[in-house]
């Protein structure tokens, strides 16, 4: 009898060959996200942690990290009960246009953000078809607050909305149909049965909208005019440290933005693995 | 308070398709009906509407004397244990089986004792704690029975209850649920693609197909007077053996039979089909003398089931036949492979003119 | 009995009203303000349009854009399957904390991850010094536009991927080792095939996303005119220096882009759910079935 042939079956391939495979993918990863990261810490700390403490508490660096925190929180706000109410509609309801609508939802993913910035001063500007109604009335939507939080909820509009319809597709309507056959109201499906069903798919969406509402650049760069200590968020002061040759500025604000997301990213992760562990399946 | 319920020619039709068509059935007080058809029939369908879940696009629903039919199905009062369960995820089992009361604004302490209550009948007072993704599948299934009796609804609708259990706990809780339903004494309709369930459950069955109500009777009926084509394929096992109308007769090759009352009349030489039980066989062992109105052939093997034996019979006009005798009748008749049997068949068969069969298994 | 109807009446009133403002919400958000984009690139008509889109930086930048975004996709793609098949069928030590790095870009401020590769690849850095001795230079070229967006769509293409090969059933390519395939050949002919909608959708998202870039790009390259400046940087640009119809119509040119590849996205989840679940018809189910199935799960496009 010859010896047993080694089953390839679910082996990997000769050490050589796998090592050739991921070699280049750890030097990509290496390349791209680890060596910059690095490096941006290393340019935040170059000069010691009191450097670092001092450029993080520039009044003007305060006042960006406050304003960007402020435009994060109402943002968020908004879209997450905006969001699940839309959420709800286009995949629960029927209604005429309703994947025109759907379609439309997904916009904000394809639009640059500079784009998108641009297109509410094309509205609300000092030219804009609303903006001079607006003028009448001295309020002001371009270069102040308002323009930047509705700049970020454009481009946040989709994470919850999608997140949430995801779920609830997933989740079909039977649970809400046991509930409506046990008697209860709308109000009642939606708090005591719609609602725990999409929580998970509902906190992974507003920590997508957090995340990206906390580094949105483009948009706000646009709409905010970038004054100093009164429309700049955190992102736009770390572009105009860099601008002014103010790296260890530019620096030492990423990495706090840096060390933001990695938390986000972490509490993303544990959210996610949730909200897989999460749809319920009755044993056969 | 149980209720008769009644559904008169609802139809329901979903895009150009007819899900349900011009259905007529009413379960009386306390009784069990079970809707028995292959998936896609329409089944689930009738229950969807019965609840108030889908509205019909025809046909009048009665709770007793009451329409209910433009009622929402929160105002029904009719309990739906649904295939899948559908138990909250969110909640645990004391807290599923309390939803419809807390929605009903029961008192606490009353809410309390029908639920304990619940729990002792169901034998789940351990795991009124646990959510229900903790539970085994007979225990999620008894959850949400009983989430669906403690409204003390009028009438009990259950989808495919007992589809997504073991075959082993199955048959167990088939008879714990006829007892239950028997006990409370509720108007019941049971939806199944299970014979055997349908059977030993229903005080009657309805078989449905393609959205119509082929037949509605007693289990026994049911099988030895199939009403059409598809009830008799459905139900059980069947023989289709092809023949022709002739003089009062039909004849299968030399098979004589008598013609069903719904067939007289038929014009000779219509070709039919016929169906025939395998039980309905008559085996005789061949001798010389002449068996008037019999098929001959031979018995080609013989499975053992047990108290039954199953014999495929090659008969003389090459067409194969099944039929099925008790195990006394194979050794004391001598029914052994190999012999030549002569065959008459018993009087329950449907007979049809359709030229497209209703289906095509045999034995 | 009537009152308790009332009351169901009355809370699908308030669910038609709350779906109205959702609706009239998204119509102020998203459909207002693209229109305005669209009426204003056409206010000279047609031929101002044109004359717009075709000055020579307009052009160039459009051109750029192009070509950048067409060297990412193509790269993302290339070591997106790569990483992601070795994240899926190999184990090795590390693995998992690669794994974690994968959505580390979506997280981090697009301006941040420009200034990280200057940190590294910036003519100060020593790492920038070295590639400069070569000829070659990160910050403020054509390399650098690239490396940032090979940043920001890292993600991408990775993650487009792995969820089909994990769930991909392994006995297929079994059946083609039984059947005499070598591991190379088992993969070209039977799971690469199969992988193909997913690699094509996160080429597209990367693609899609590298022509709306902005943050990384504008800090790694910079503002040059006919040399780095891509078609988002050129939009800004031109609305700094006051001139809205060069900047309308520039961005009207990559709204149509952006539109066009949003559809060629959603014919690509169509497949895939179309694959994923084809599973025969069970009791007429329709109100699941109109739903148009959404499988990509696109994120963060900055």
């Amino acid at each position: 009898m010859s010896p047993p042939r080694k089953p390839f079956v679910g082996q990997e391939p000769p050490k050589l060959t796998k090592v050739l495979m991921i070699l280049p993918v750890v030097l990509y990863f290496t390349m791209l996200i680890l060596l910059p990261l690095g490096g941006m810490f290393w340019g935040a700390f170059e000069r010691g942690w009191s450097a670092f403490i001092q450029e993080v508490l520039k009044p003007e660096a305060l006042n960006a990290l406050k304003l960007t925190i402020l435009i994060t929180v109402i943002v968020t706000l908004i879209n997450s009960v905006l969001g699940v109410i839309l959420a709800i509609f286009l995949v629960r309801h029927s209604f005429p246009g309703k994947s025109l609508i759907n379609g439309i939802i997904d916009l904000p993913f394809a639009v640059s953000p500079v784009i998108a910035g641009f297109m509410l001063i094309v509205l609300y500007g000092p030219q804009g078809i609303f903006g001079l109604f607006l003028g009448k009335f001295d309020l002001k939507v371009v270069f102040a607050l308002p323009g930047m939080i509705i700049a970020t909820l454009f481009v946040t509009l989709p994470f919850v909305v999608r997140e949430v319809s995801l779920v609830l597709q997933e989740q079909g309507t039977e649970l809400e149909d046991a509930a409506k056959t046990l008697g209860a109201g709308e109000w009642t499906i939606f708090w005591k049965v719609t609602l725990p069903g999409i929580s998970w798919g509902l906190l992974y969406g507003i920590t997508l909208t957090v995340a990206r509402a906390l580094g949105e650049f483009g948009a706000v760069l646009v709409v905010s005019g970038n004054i100093i200590n009164s429309t700049q968020t955190a992102t736009l002061h770390i572009y105009q440290a860099y601008v002014d040759y103010n790296y260890l500025g530019a620096y030492a604000i990423s990495a706090v933005l840096g060390i933001i997301s990695i938390i986000i990213l972490v509490g993303l992760e544990m959210v996610k693995k949730k909200k897989e562990g999460n749809v319920f399946e009755p044993s056969h | 308070m149980s209720r008769p319920i009644e559904v008169r020619e609802l139809t329901m039709e979903y895009s150009e398709v007819r899900a349900l068509d011009n259905v007529t059935l009413r379960v009386e007080k306390g009784e069990l009906v079970t809707v028995l058809g292959p998936s896609g029939c329409g089944k689930s369908t009738l229950l969807s509407l019965i609840s108030g879940l889908r509205k019909a696009t025809a046909g009048q629903i009665y709770l007793g004397e009451e329409r209910i039919d433009h009622l929402p199905p929160q105002q029904r009062e009719i309990g739906f244990l649904f295939q899948n369960y559908a138990l909250f995820p969110s909640m645990n089992v004391y807290e599923n089986l309390a939803f419809g009361l807390r929605i009903r604004k029961y008192s606490r302490i009353e809410i309390n004792r029908q639920v304990e209550e619940l729990l002792e009948m169901l034998g789940l007072t351990d795991q009124a704690h646990k959510k229900p993704a903790h539970l085994s599948g007979g225990q999620q299934q008894r959850v949400a029975l009983g989430r669906a009796l403690a409204p003390k609804p009028n009438v009990l609708l259950l989808d495919e209850p007992l589809s997504a259990l073991d075959v082993q706990i199955r048959q167990r809780l088939r008879e714990e649920l006829r007892n239950l339903q028997k006990n409370l004494g509720i108007t019941t309709i049971l939806v199944t693609h299970d014979q055997e369930e349908a059977f030993e459950l229903g005080d009657r069955v309805a078989v449905m197909n393609k959205g119509k109500i082929e037949q509605v009777d007693i289990p026994q009926r049911i099988y030895d007077f199939p009403a059409t084509e598809f009830v008799a394929c459905f139900v059980g096992n069947v023989n289709v053996l092809s023949g022709v109308v002739s003089s009062g007769k039909i004849y299968s090759c030399s098979l004589a039979m008598d013609i069903p009352d719904y067939l007289k009349g038929t014009l000779n030489n219509t070709p039919v089909r016929i169906y025939i039980r395998p039980e309905n066989f008559i085996l005789e062992k061949e001798t010389n003398a002449t068996a008037k109105g019999a098929m001959r052939g031979v018995i080609r093997s013989a499975v053992f089931r047990g108290a039954l034996i199953g014999l495929d019979i090659l008969l003389d006009n090459a067409e194969v036949i099944h039929a099925v005798v008790t195990k006394d009748k194979t050794s004391s008749k001598g029914l052994f492979p190999g012999e030549r049997v002569v065959v008459w068949a018993k009087a329950s068969h449907v007979v049809s003119t359709q030229t497209a069969p209703a289906c095509v298994k045999a034995g | 009995m009537a009152a308790k109807h009332r009351v169901a009446g009355n809370q699908a009133l308030v669910w038609r009203v709350l779906g109205g403002v959702a609706l009239g919400y998204i119509m102020l958000l998203v459909v207002l303000p693209m229109g305005g984009i669209f009426v204003r690139s056409f206010q000279n008509g047609l031929a101002g349009f044109l004359e717009d889109v075709l000055q020579p930086a307009a052009l160039a930048s459009l051109i750029l854009t192009i070509k950048v975004a067409f060297g990412a996709a193509v790269i993302n793609g290339v070591m997106g399957l790569l990483a992601a098949y070795i994240l899926v069928r190999f184990t090795f030590p590390g693995k998992s904390f690669l794994n974690a790095l994968v959505d580390l870009p979506f997280a981090i401020p697009t301006s941040v991850s420009g200034l990280m590769l200057l940190a590294v690849y910036g003519t100060g850095s020593p790492i920038g010094r070295v590639l400069e001795g070569f000829g070659l230079s990160i910050a403020y070229e054509f390399p650098g536009i690239v490396l940032a967006l090979l940043l920001v769509t890292f993600p991408f293409t990775i993650r487009a991927v792995q969820p089909v090969l994990e769930t991909m059933d392994r006995s297929l390519e079994e059946v083609a080792f039984t059947l005499g395939a070598t591991r190379w050949q088992a993969f070209w002919r039977v799971t690469f095939p199969s992988l193909i909608p997913s690699v094509l959708t996160g080429v597209t998202l990367t693609y899609a996303r590298a022509l709306a870039e902005f943050g990384s790009v504008v800090v790694v390259a910079g503002n040059i005119p006919l040399k780095t400046q891509v078609a988002a940087v050129y939009v800004y640009g031109e609305m700094e220096s006051y001139n809205a119809r060069g900047a309308t119509s520039v961005s009207f040119v990559l709204l149509i882009v952006s539109l066009i590849i949003l559809l060629v996205l959603n014919y690509l989840s169509g497949i895939r759910s179309r694959e994923g679940k084809s599973r025969p018809n069970q009791e007429v189910k329709v109100e699941s079935s109109a739903i148009p199935g959404k499988e990509t799960r696109s994120e963060g496009v900055s």
